[in-house]
């Protein structure tokens, strides 16, 4: 079997901020770390590489640095990891970045078993390019998935939907997303991450995958971000002193509840 | 190797920095006295253009020649969502949004319903504002799946040509409109938090948040159709039904391919719910003061449809598992609602929930943190106050 | 199940800690042995419990520069990350609340024109680049919990701290077992009040003649609207907040247009109960000769640590068979100058050139090892610390005498008083309660450059993972009754970060705002909070201390 799973390098997002004043991001003191979703499914697939003996690559697009978190799956357990970095891909929307991610993917195996994304990216939370990559690589779809089985080729999911969870069953190969409802990531060991170190990452750019020019960045992504804006900061509304009355405070409470279509 | 999408004239460039500052992405810099892009961060947002007072900056852009048949493009569509039969609120949510966009853009509404034994929701989809209402009634699309729910769109949007399409960003929405998106090889932006129609170029304006909601932004599509947008359920509100309301219902056969997966089961029930989707949470702190006081809090969850939440505290003292902990350690929220009682507000709870559309706090400490983001704080016992909201409702619902 | 037994891993020159101080004994080694053109080269390993390098790095920092010449080339001297150079040196004297005096001359001692200003975490992690270009190898987010010993009594490696078990002790479904690591030797860069090297200490009996002493440093980022001209401009403060029988004071540094670092820091021998060292700070910032540095400011970060402030009588013995000791944890800071990295950093040179003639000669025993302490006290830090050796006790009878002392070692360059000035020990100098009661704590409201004090603790970004043990060990809980009786539960003051909470008469431990700054392990009157290691990786996330 073989498993390819796609990281992303991501802002902590906790940190981000934007300066309300002149509208920019404050990037000073924000670390980058391993997409949390993604986390979750590089475990997924170290799970069947346990039981199964799958090979795992792993794949990421970004700039060169994006490496650490190719070193950081390989300490966990990965076996190979290629890095997708090229200027021809700066700007990219989910479309097109689906479309470089799923060359790459075809590149590494015409024809791999499973490809894993996390459910989305905390700095674009889109949830997009699990499906997107789905589309293009022709493959099933199953999103939200929190465990997995795998026996003679038939997987069986549990995915966590709306109001409770579904169980899903299909064959292989098949496209998956994973929430955090699944099993929790292991570490990288030191030695782990000794022999990452050490290890050469292949890096492909737009031409070594394939990729057309027109399908790739900012001339590839039908979407364009007009306006970047600071979302309005809460200031406190209305305060009551319920301590007397405390009936005129309930009635506020409900009827603000009603006008929100929620009581 | 790709130019950057912008063009700082160096004869022209003063070095007031005035484009440093307007710039989002940080992909400005001074070298020496001039400013430089870098070619990898720029995101071709023109804030720079347009904040340079000595017209320095131009776009590298070729002026995209707009491409043939955009116009062809007409309508605006609402993906109906049902589950056995019955259309989701968020589907009339949607509508009531839909309606005002489609009159801004002067052309028609429709609603597209994906289901089996769902002929009969043509009525109250037509009330609710819709002018078309397509129906796809077919066995295998009783149940949701990814690959044949998106064929069946793409079809109709092939044969149709909406010009926007909105879905719920539900799991169902999420999932497979993504992939019609990549299909059609147009843009879909997912969350919106509002839509509005361009008053001079007639594109949809889609406003969303980014970086856990740290920030927000606006996109467009403007040279791919149908413009597509997901948005979440309870951002906009439905409208009061029109009974008399007249439309058009056109029932629409398919060949669809084979399914890709099967469900074998499904277990939904409220218990298993997400806090980090959940739209109403009713959380509880500190001030709680003991374990058995948490069955209010689910009990007036269970009233408004909601699920409980609680700070750290909660949790260390053992009173409930970590999954329903809220805050910097726990989970990020952004619920329409969240009902904080006897919580304080320490920042590493606020950072968790901070983002919630409407904050209602009841604490008896007048200073409270939680007080400076509440939209509704109210001092007092929420051992009397609590109480007192369950028993209101209860009666509500008699 | 990530449970694979591993073999132990073999280095031949391991680090623990990634400060400056290991990083220059390993950047001067690999550069020196290189520069001989030895081959093979030693493998050299440096690990840190940090997420990140720079992550539990916080200093001021002044940065003498004399530490790097010879070490670094002027490029790599140009291309550091500390932008600002001091332009503007003012020494004031706080009287109170309201009033202060700018001393119209700055100490001599203290002048620092022209040298580096700005954060010491950048720093380290660009020492860390450079370490790994010349072939180091870095590793974070692992604990060094334990040496490793032969029969004999040598130091022959370590161990790391196992990842994934929880609250309660059992391995969870991501336990990752601690792995040994065996080298030819160790080098002991933990810190100030490093855990390994206090018990190798200890056990070897390398101690000082005289028991270390500390001091708490509080510090944070502020934000200031933009303004060029003050970059450089640094200010310390003496006085108000502290007593006068305790030695305390501030800083302020402009490090860029828009950054204002500043810092309390206080002893930690002193002597009140009620003391809460955090709300000194806050005082510290609303004196308006300090206050007008970060007005219209905003504090967007933070982080606290304990600074060795016992001097020359308290450095250890540096060398054990088969360990060295470098930086803080050898307590090697001027605490006149309040400078400490160049002397860090000359004791990772001193180390390093030892070292290469170990691996020269392939012998790396306690005799060959020895030549590092002779080393260090050819060093010019080293004399700078003679230099002020009595320097900081007489403070702690009063201001006036410690300032007359000061000021006459530093004329008779150290060699008056020449007796060595007694010191008590941080933690027999707290004094009860008086009449048995807790004054009532003072408050301050909360502003944009005041928050209280958990909001500082989220702004220092320390996260721990909360289904772990709790590494702070409280050792005898009825010491806690008798502590609280008679100081009034002094853990919940001096901690900078609320970790420790008074509750129905019993203190809990909220061990995952801890910022790993070992302040409760010094202070605490009993000796009874035993400070352990937390998961690896957990604990703050300093980026631009």
């Amino acid at each position: 079997m073989h498993i390819v799973v796609c990281v992303k390098q991501v802002p902590d997002t906790a940190n981000v901020r934007i300066n309300p004043e002149t509208n920019t991001l404050m990037r000073e003191g924000v670390e980058s770390i391993m997409n949390p979703f993604d986390e979750y499914a590089l475990e997924e697939a170290l799970r069947l590489k346990d039981a199964h003996g799958a090979r795992v690559t792993v794949i990421t697009m970004g700039p060169p640095q994006a490496d650490v978190v190719l070193r950081e799956a390989m300490a966990r357990g990965a076996d190979d990891a290629v890095l997708l970095t090229d200027r021809a891909f700066a700007g990219a929307d989910t479309l097109a970045t689906s479309y470089a991610i799923a060359q790459a993917i075809k590149k590494v195996n015409a024809r791999p078993d499973l490809v894993l994304f996390g459910k989305q990216a905390i700095d674009g939370d889109t949830a997009q390019v699990g499906p997107g990559v789905s589309e293009f690589l022709n493959m099933p779809l199953v999103t939200y998935v929190r465990a997995m089985t795998v026996k003679d080729g038939v997987f069986t999911v549990e995915t966590m939907m709306d109001e409770g969870v579904d169980v899903i069953e299909g064959r292989l190969p098949a496209v998956m997303t994973v929430v955090k409802e699944a099993a929790t990531p292991r570490f990288g060991s030191l030695s782990g991450w000794m022999a990452a170190k050490k290890t050469d990452i292949p890096r492909w750019g737009a031409k070594d995958v394939g990729a057309e020019a027109a399908m790739c960045g900012l001339d590839g992504s039908p979407t364009k971000v007009v306006k970047i804006f600071a979302p309005p900061t809460k200031t406190g509304g209305i305060k009551m002193d319920g301590r007397e009355e405390p009936e005129a405070a309930v009635e506020a409470i409900v009827k603000l509840l009603q006008e929100k279509g929620v009581a | 190797m790709a130019d950057a999408p912008i063009f700082i004239d160096p004869e022209k460039c003063k070095g007031c920095k005035k484009c440093i500052t307007a710039c989002p992405f940080d992909a400005l810099y001074m070298e020496g006295k001039l400013a430089v892009v870098k070619p990898d961060e720029c995101r071709a947002c023109n804030a720079c253009i347009k904040a340079c007072p000595f017209k320095a900056i131009s776009s590298t852009a070729k002026a995209e020649t707009k491409k043939a048949g955009l116009a062809d493009f007409k309508g605006v569509w609402v993906f109906a969502e049902q589950h056995h039969g019955k259309v989701q609120e968020v589907a009339y949510e949607l509508l009531a949004t839909g309606r005002r966009l489609a009159n801004d853009r002067g052309c028609e509404l429709a609603a597209v319903v994906l289901g089996h034994g769902v002929s009969d929701s043509a009525s109250h989809l037509i009330a609710a504002g819709a002018d078309k209402v397509y129906i796809v009634d077919q066995p295998e699309l009783a149940e949701y799946e990814a690959d044949v729910y998106t064929d069946a769109l793409n079809q109709l949007i092939a044969k149709y040509k909406p010009e926007v399409i909105l879905a719920g960003a539900t799991a169902v929405g999420r999932a497979f409109f993504a992939k019609v998106a990549v299909r059609a090889r147009t843009g879909l932006t997912a969350d919106c938090t509002a839509l509005s129609i361009d008053k001079e170029t007639y594109l949809l304006h889609q406003t969303r948040p980014a970086f856990g909601g740290n920030i927000m932004a606006t996109i467009m599509t403007p040279n791919h159709r149908p413009q597509m947008a997901t948005v979440r359920p309870k951002v906009f509100k439905m409208a009061p039904p029109d009974p008399k309301r007249k439309g058009e219902t056109l029932i629409e056969a398919l060949k669809l391919v084979a399914a890709g997966t099967k469900l074998v089961k499904s277990e939904r029930n409220a218990s298993n719910v997400n806090i980090a989707e959940a739209e109403i949470i009713v959380a509880g702190g500190r001030g709680l003061k003991k374990a058995e006081n948490l069955e209010q809090l689910k009990r007036l969850a269970e009233l408004l449809g909601g699920v409980v939440g609680v700070s750290r505290a909660c949790v260390d003292a053992g009173w409930i598992s970590a999954a329903h902990q809220v805050g910097q350690t726990g989970k990020t929220v952004c619920p329409k609602i969240y009902l904080a009682f006897g919580i304080s507000g320490a920042i590493q709870h606020l950072e968790g929930m901070r983002a919630s559309d409407t904050i209602i706090a009841v604490n008896s400490d007048p200073n409270a943190p939680i007080f400076g983001i509440s939209d509704l704080g109210i001092v007092g016992d929420l051992f009397e106050i609590l109480p007192m909201m369950i028993g209101a409702l209860e009666g509500r619902k008699h | 199940m990530a449970n694979k037994t591993k073999q132990p891993i073999h280095t031949d020159i391991l680090c623990v800690g990634a400060g400056v101080a290991s990083l220059a004994t390993a950047l001067a080694l690999l550069r020196a042995l290189k520069a001989q053109g030895k081959q093979p080269l030693p493998r050299v390993t440096v690990i840190d419990k940090g997420r990140n390098v720079g992550s539990h790095v916080l200093s001021g920092a002044v940065i003498d520069p004399s530490g790097f010449k010879g070490l670094l080339t002027d490029a790599e001297c140009e291309k550091m990350p500390i932008e600002a150079r001091v332009s503007k040196e003012s020494f004031h004297m706080l009287f109170n609340a309201t009033k202060a005096m700018q001393i119209p001359w700055v100490p001599p001692m203290m002048q620092a024109h022209g040298y580096p200003v700005g954060s010491l975490t950048k720093l380290t992690q660009y020492f860390a680049q450079l370490c790994e270009k010349e072939g180091a190898e870095v590793y974070t987010g692992f604990a060094v919990t334990e040496l490793i010993e032969d029969a004999k009594g040598r130091v022959v490696g370590v161990r790391t701290g196992d990842k994934g078990v929880d609250r309660d002790g059992k391995p969870k479904s991501n336990f990752t077992p601690g792995e040994e690591i065996f080298a030819k030797v160790v080098v002991l860069g933990e810190g100030a009040c490093g855990i390994l090297t206090d018990k190798l200490i200890k056990r070897k009996g390398l101690e000082g003649r005289r028991e270390q002493s500390y001091a708490v440093g509080i510090k944070e980022v502020v934000e200031v609207p933009a303004d060029e001209t003050r970059v450089g401009e640094i200010a310390h403060t003496f006085g108000y907040p502290s007593d006068w029988s305790t030695y305390g004071g501030g800083f302020v540094y402009h490090v860029s247009p828009t950054q204002v670092m500043i810092c309390f820091a206080y002893a930690l021998d002193y002597a009140r109960p009620e003391t809460d060292p955090h709300m000194l700070f806050r005082k510290f910032k609303a004196q308006p000769a300090v206050a007008e540095h970060i007005k219209g400011g905003k504090s967007v970060a933070y982080g606290a640590k304990v600074i060795p402030e016992g001097g020359y009588y308290s450095v250890p013995q540096v060398v054990a068979d088969g360990a060295l000791i470098v930086g803080d944890g050898a307590g090697l800071v001027d605490t006149l100058r309040i400078k400490g990295v160049h002397i860090a950093i000359q004791s990772g040179r001193a180390a390093a050139e030892t070292l290469a003639e170990c691996w020269n000669k392939g012998d790396f025993s306690l005799e060959a090892l020895k030549p590092y302490g002779e080393r260090l006290r050819q060093t010019e830090g080293w004399r700078q610390l003679k230099r002020v050796k009595n320097v900081r006790a007489p403070f702690s009878t009063n201001l006036i005498l410690g300032v007359m002392s000061a000021g006459c070692a530093w004329a008779t360059f150290g060699k008056l008083p020449f007796w060595q000035v007694p010191m008590a020990p941080d933690h027999e100098e707290m004094l009860p309660l008086k009449g048995g009661r807790l004054p009532e704590p003072e408050t301050m409201d909360a502003t944009p450059t005041s928050p209280d004090r958990l909001t500082d603790v989220f702004m220092s970004g320390t996260i721990h993972d909360e289904d772990q043990p709790c590494h702070l060990k409280i050792l005898d809980r009825a010491k806690c009754a008798e502590c609280i009786k008679l100081y009034g539960a002094p853990c919940q003051r001096f901690c900078p970060a609320e970790v420790y909470r008074l509750e129905d008469g019993h203190i809990h431990v909220d061990f995952s705002n801890c910022l790993h700054c070992k302040t409760c392990q010094i202070k605490d009157p009993f000796l009874n909070i035993e400070w352990t290691f937390p998961q690896g990786g957990d604990g703050p996330r300093y980026t631009r201390m």
